[in-house]
């Protein structure tokens, strides 16, 4: 099949629309309001083309291609038109900028951050040179504006935590309400009043704090104009240093484009080459720039001496610390590895501790430890099945223990996808929050006993007496057998308790194989717990998960924070410091509590400075790159690994680059390719291979609101507080 | 299940017992003379006969559409036919009873005519002017019938069409509907059995009949007269739609404005369910349909197809592009068939008489009739029905009476904010889509305003141009910004600070919303502007250039003076003004101070001599 567009014949493939087909032909078609993750819009009327046997012109970009069709994008009457409805459009926007004759030289010579709360022209313009409009405009060679030009002059909403909206500068393209119903699932924002006043807004115009806003972002990422702007970074403008990285706020292990300026972070978006196509969460989005350049870092290597910390050299502190740790028998030394810390970091830690001789390692987790027991002697590795992305095609979805706001926001946008096509979802939680719209909400009294149920009613349904959750577990255990595809996601909230996190993980993985499930990923409640399991920085663990219970290389590690534990090196703040512990190291870069009653700091960075990579819950791997200047002595969490392992007199510390220490971890880490999943062992092998006593440690001061013991937030309301604790007084 | 001839045969003898019955009145019980008073008129008349002991039977009407001639009554007495009466008032109607129905006597005051042959002194109101070149066909029953009783409907021809139809193949349905040439009277005029057909060859597993009442046009009342005065009407039209494209859901997307019809509808739905006119299984040809009424919410854009279907499905009423058109995908993605009341209407009519019948009225390029809001400065406004091809001038002086008063005809408006204005000139236009729309208007869903000498036509666009922005969605720019501007410079045209040029950027934004706009609501809103400075472009000249008026209505071109010669001096005017600028002793001619004069006319009303005379004088001309 072809169609002939301005003379020349394209196939065409079926069900495209006139603007796909020249898109993909490099025939420019102006557009505003179209977006090739959005359905179409036909509303900014700038792709209006001519089609022969049709009496107006039609959008291209909502009309489907159709054999034969006699298509002209390019007439002088066309174009007129076009230009004509541009000049309407700028004629409300503050565009005299845009069509300025010396804007080239004036963009060379204006000051660079935008210190104008409200916009009057590209100058003061958030969103300067990455604007739609102008693009458009150059393309259609508008110079003039031939109507009256008016400026709006509605109130800017300027209340929010984190987004600034100036509803001056938007066109109306409705990108922001598509992405946020289609994308997102959240519906927050939709069009309201009519007429010339029509605009973009909550219900009642009312805050976004009070709407079902998660504040992901996805609305600024998509807006083609300034409307919308990340309340941070419009005052900072264009990055001098851009760069590809892997956000560790939380296991989803978003790519995202980072920005520097001045040596500090200032911007990050979500990548469009990640499973997260293109969308991010507010913790990664709008939480990494304000925290890494918070005022609150810790700057200088401390020790106490006099029961005051004091500042000192590098050495010095190095020295205490070697000392201190040198002062107990290995036995006695607990290491708590952070699950912020990337595969590299994790790997030099548990090298720390295993040169001492060591193997009380545990990482900072509330669900490794209960994971590593149940799924540890089932599975030849602790990891997931399936990928996020499967999650799309997948005909029923459980979420067990999370909402999805707050842990791995990003996978909703895939469970949406999922729902679009007709998926059930249950969202199993106790959590007070809204979590996911379109789920079929369970909330049982507690996870153990309700997975039970599921199972049972999964084995052999309606055989007991009707119970509420059991009449929720039939119906969930129904959609899981009659779907052909089932993704299962287990997250934090079902393992506060560590025994019941235990039980609910071994439920789950019955349930996957009882039910043939294609995807089964642990929502981890850190950002890089898969990547430091990898590491081998946990009990009888080694590098690529070897599991070592039976060489009698190690012993089988204590609690870090159990009886007998004399010295800690904590790269992560714990509840308390146990009784008994008379030395204690302190790694990161935040204090917190504990680091008060620390002997030795070491300030250390944050993923947004460091180096290497982590790996995402369901096993990919991502690359970590910075451009950021630590915040005076601080150092990467890798090289104060590297200096401590050379201090401590440990072979295999003989690393330059983080290249090195990659190579020598012996993992495929290729950047954006997927460890093997966990398989499920068959039933005769599943002897037990970890021991029963590795118990779990916790519960953690870690969850999903929290960055190395720097709290975040609960919940979206609570974010007020917070940006205004981060010094935004806007 | 009722078997339909028994069925006919109750509601024969119930209608012969009505019209055998000695002493009925007929109250025209519309919207319109419930707000004439026909309330009042109804208790005058139970009153009357509780004073007199008599004992008349009151019979509930829909509108017979002489809107001037409202409240309306008919009293059948003495084995004559009906006689109708308008305006009539609460306190005429007792005296009204009683010549007629004590003293056998029919007065002339306020007599239209019998329904029904002359007899006597009466005359038939058929061959009143207003009436005797109407073809009564979608609105036969108005006025005539109670719109509520069944019964009444059955009567009159009612559901025969429906068992033929349900006797055919549903293709042969489309066939029929296709021969009779009916197009869309919602304003386009796409042939009406094509999109029955494209809905039927897209159908899978479902489609969707869904019926556009969502009348909003400023000044038009056909689609409210239809639906309060004879529901079965569009009711059967819709089965028989339903039917045909295989629909067994169907909507009636009415405007929550029209409490009464909708009232009336959801009787007729529930008495058609009783009977099995609608539900399971239709007159037991295994057909089934189910009717929902979706109350629109005060947007005029939901006129507009894909804005209905958004507004049906809970969504923003906001249109989207088409194709996919709703006969492809519709509600709820599923094939749909969205059709005018009028429409639907026709629809009986055409299945019980043939395709031939329907056919063989109208003009050429469109068949059957067309239902007009007749308003404006016309002498008998109302709800006129004419054969398509039947000349304006025909409708407003014949059938209209021309303007009242002597006034001078200047325009006509047809098509409502999306249609444009005739002038006088070109009143021999036929009426049916083509012409008008060659003309610079539409047929649109079928308001006329009928404009005299004293209409400012800038104003009227002005006015138009108002309404649809305010209308607009908001989605299109051409629509939403364009729109805006014209009202814009409109309005500053109208306050006399119009500038050289305004007409051309006006022409031009107008063809740019025109031709730009995403749905018709835009496509069309320019109309009136285009249409008036096309036909009337010397008065935006006069406007813009020599700050005048020429129908003295813009407030702040017109001036308000007093002739010395023709005042009285009865002071009405200095005590009615409301900011006292008008000075003169009694008996003395009077001055209106024109500095502190707010133009809001009280004086030019009040006064008994006509001495104020209300002028346009132009710039140069102002008295300093």
């Amino acid at each position: 099949m072809t169609a002939r567009i301005d003379g020349k014949d394209y196939d065409i493939i079926e069900g495209e629309t006139i603007l796909d087909i020249a898109r993909r032909n490099d025939i420019y078609i102006p557009t505003l309001c179209n977006h090739p993750d959005l359905s179409a819009f036909g509303g900014c009327r700038l792709c209006l083309v001519k089609v022969e046997g049709f009496r107006a012109f039609v959008p291209a970009c909502a009309t489907p291609v159709q054999d034969d069709m006699v298509i002209e994008t390019t007439e002088e009457d066309l174009d007129d038109l076009r230009r004509r409805i541009l000049q309407l459009i700028l004629s409300e926007h503050p565009s005299a900028c845009i069509i300025c004759a010396d804007r080239e030289e004036c963009l060379d010579l204006h000051p660079d951050p935008t210190k104008a709360g409200r916009v009057t022209g590209c100058r003061f313009c958030p969103n300067r040179n990455e604007c739609d409009l102008f693009d458009v405009v150059k393309a259609l060679g508008v110079d003039d504006i031939w109507v009256e030009t008016e400026y709006k002059d509605v109130p800017l909403y300027r209340r929010d935590p984190f987004i600034h909206r100036d509803y001056n500068l938007c066109i109306l393209c409705g990108r922001c309400v598509r992405v946020c119903a289609e994308i997102r699932g959240v519906s927050a924002i939709a069009f309201t009043e009519r007429s010339h006043d029509a605009t973009i807004g909550t219900a009642f115009q009312g805050p976004l704090v009070d709407s079902s806003c998660v504040f992901c972002g996805a609305c600024e990422d998509v807006c083609p104009t300034g409307s919308i702007s990340s309340k941070m970074t419009r005052w900072v403008s264009i990055p001098e240093v851009t760069g590809k990285s892997t956000c560790v706020m939380c296991p989803a292990g978003c790519a995202m484009d980072v920005g520097f300026k001045w040596g500090r972070m200032t911007i990050t978006e979500p990548s469009e080459e990640g499973e997260n196509v293109a969308q991010a969460c507010l913790k990664g989005r709008y939480c990494t720039v304000p925290l890494t350049n918070s005022k609150d870092r810790l700057e200088y290597p401390r020790v106490t001496t006099d029961g005051v910390l004091r500042p000192v050299k590098w050495e010095t502190a190095l020295e205490t610390a070697v000392e201190g740790l040198k002062g107990f028998a290995p036995e006695e030394i607990g290491m708590i590895v952070s699950p912020s810390l990337t595969v590299e970091e994790a790997f030099l830690a548990q090298r720390i501790m295993r040169g001492l001789g060591s193997d009380n390692i545990a990482i900072a987790s509330n669900m490794a430890g209960p994971m590593q027991k149940a799924w540890g002697g089932a599975m030849d590795r602790v990891a997931g099945i399936g990928t996020m992305t499967d999650i799309r095609d997948c005909d029923a979805v459980l979420i067990v223990g999370t909402d999805l706001s707050l842990t791995a926001a990003v996978t909703q946008v895939h469970v949406h996808a999922a729902w679009k096509d007709g998926a059930s979802v249950f969202n199993v939680k106790i959590d007070p929050r809204k979590g996911y719209r379109h789920a079929d909400v369970i909330e049982p009294d507690a996870y153990g006993p309700f997975m039970d149920i599921l199972l049972e009613e999964v084995k052999a349904p309606g055989q007991q007496p009707h119970t509420p959750d059991r009449d929720a577990a039939g119906r969930i255990a129904s959609a899981l057998k009659d779907a052909d595809k089932t993704a299962i996601l287990v997250g934090p909230g079902a393992f506060r308790d560590a025994a019941e996190g235990t039980q609910v993980a071994k439920l789950a993985l019955e349930l996957f194989e009882a039910v043939n499930g294609t995807v089964l990923l642990p929502l981890w409640d850190g950002g890089n717990v898969q990547g430091v399991l990898e590491a081998g920085a946990s009990r009888c663990l080694t590098p690529g998960q070897c599991i070592e219970q039976d060489s009698g290389k190690y012993s089988s590690g204590r609690n870090p924070l159990g009886e007998g534990i004399k010295a800690l090196y904590l790269t992560h703040p714990v509840p308390e410091i146990p009784e008994g512990v008379e030395f204690v190291v302190y790694q990161g870069p935040f204090g917190s509590q504990v680091s008060e009653r620390a002997d030795v700091i070491l300030p250390s960075s944050m993923f947004s400075e460091t180096e290497g990579t982590v790996i995402s819950l369901d096993g990919r791997v991502g690359s970590i790159t910075s451009d950021a200047r630590l915040p005076n002595m601080a150092k990467p969490d890798w090289k104060v690994f590297i200096d401590m392992g050379r201090a401590l007199g440990l072979d295999g510390f003989d690393f330059e680059a983080v290249a090195d220490i990659t190579e020598a971890v012996g993992l495929p880490l290729e950047p954006g390719t997927h460890l093997p999943p966990g398989e499920p062992l068959p039933e005769g092998d599943r002897a037990v291979r970890v021991d029963d006593a590795v118990n779990p440690v916790g519960p953690w001061p870690c969850s999903a609101t929290r960055y190395r013991g720097r709290e975040i937030a609960e919940d979206v309301e609570d974010f007020l507080e917070v940006a205004a604790s981060w010094g935004w007084d806007e | 299940m009722t078997d339909f001839d028994v069925l006919k045969a109750e509601a024969d003898k119930v209608w012969d017992d009505l019209q055998s019955t000695d002493g009925v009145v007929y109250l025209g019980t519309a919207s319109c003379g419930i707000a004439a008073g026909i309330g009042e008129v109804k208790r005058e008349t139970e009153r009357w006969m509780a004073e007199n002991g008599a004992d008349l039977r009151l019979s509930e009407v829909g509108c017979i559409g002489t809107c001037c001639f409202e409240p309306l009554v008919s009293i059948q007495v003495h084995g004559n036919p009906p006689v109708a009466y308008g305006p009539v008032e609460g306190r005429t109607m007792g005296g009204l009873l009683d010549s007629i129905i004590t003293h056998k006597r029919y007065p002339t005051e306020a007599l239209l005519g019998s329904i029904g042959d002359a007899f006597g002194d009466v005359p038939s109101i058929w061959d009143h002017p207003v009436t005797a070149t109407q073809k009564r066909i979608i609105t036969e029953n108005n006025g005539i019938i109670d719109p509520v009783e069944l019964e009444h409907y059955i009567s009159q021809g009612g559901f025969e069409g429906l068992k033929k139809a349900l006797a055919m193949t549903p293709d042969e349905v489309i066939e029929t509907v296709l021969e009779s040439g009916l197009r869309g009277r919602g304003g386009a005029g796409f042939p009406s059995g094509r999109k029955w057909q494209m809905c039927r060859q897209n159908r899978t597993d479902k489609s969707y009949m869904v019926c556009n009442a969502d009348e909003g046009d400023p000044g038009a009342f056909m689609d409210r007269s239809i639906l309060e005065g004879d529901p079965y009407r569009l009711l059967e039209g819709l089965t028989t739609a339903s039917y045909a494209i295989g629909a067994d859901e169907a909507y009636i997307y009415a405007r929550a404005e029209y409490p009464l019809a909708i009232k009336r509808l959801r009787i007729a739905i529930a008495k058609l369910e009783e009977v099995g006119f609608l539900g399971e299984d239709i007159m037991g040809s295994g057909f089934s349909l189910s009717i929902h009424i979706k109350e629109g919410a005060g947007a005029f854009v939901c006129g507009e197809e894909t804005a209905l279907l958004a507004s049906i499905e809970g969504k923003r009423g906001m249109p989207r592009p088409r194709p996919p058109y709703p006969a492809q995908e519709g509600l709820w993605g599923k094939p749909t068939v969205i059709n005018n009341v009028k429409s639907l209407a026709s629809v009986p009519a055409i299945m019980r008489l043939g395709a031939e019948h329907f056919a063989s009225i109208g003009s050429e390029g469109t068949k059957g009739t067309a239902v007009f809001a007749l308003t404006g400065k016309v002498k008998y406004p109302g709800l006129v029905e004419v054969p398509m091809g039947t000349t304006i001038r025909e409708i407003v002086e014949g059938i209209g009476g021309g303007v009242p008063d002597g006034g001078k005809l200047k325009a006509v408006q047809t098509g409502g904010p999306s249609g444009g204005c005739i002038p006088e000139s070109m009143l021999d236009l036929p009426v049916d889509f083509e012409s008008l729309q060659q003309a610079g208007a539409i047929m649109g869903s079928g308001g006329m305003v009928v404009m005299d000498e004293e209409t400012c036509m800038v104003d009227v666009a002005r006015y138009f141009i108002s309404f649809t922005q305010y209308e607009s969605c908001g989605k299109c720019p051409p629509c939403r910004i364009g729109t805006k501007k014209m009202k814009d410079i409109l309005e500053r045209i109208c306050d006399g600070n119009g500038d050289p040029g305004d007409i051309e950027v006006l022409e031009e934004i107008g063809s740019t919303v025109r031709m730009g706009s995403l749905c018709q609501l835009g496509g069309t809103a320019p109309n009136p502007v285009l249409s008036t400075i096309k036909y009337f472009r010397e008065e935006y000249e006069a406007h813009i250039s020599d700050g005048r008026c020429p129908a003295a209505v813009c407030k702040p071109l017109v001036t308000y003076t007093i002739e010395p010669d023709e005042c009285i001096g009865c002071t009405l005017c200095a005590k009615n003004c409301p900011v006292s600028c008008i000075a003169g002793a009694p008996k003395e001619a009077h001055v209106i101070d024109q500095h502190q004069c707010v133009k809001c006319g009280m004086c030019h009303s009040i006064c008994p001599k006509d001495a104020v005379k209300k002028t346009s004088p132009g710039r140069k001309e102002v008295v300093e």
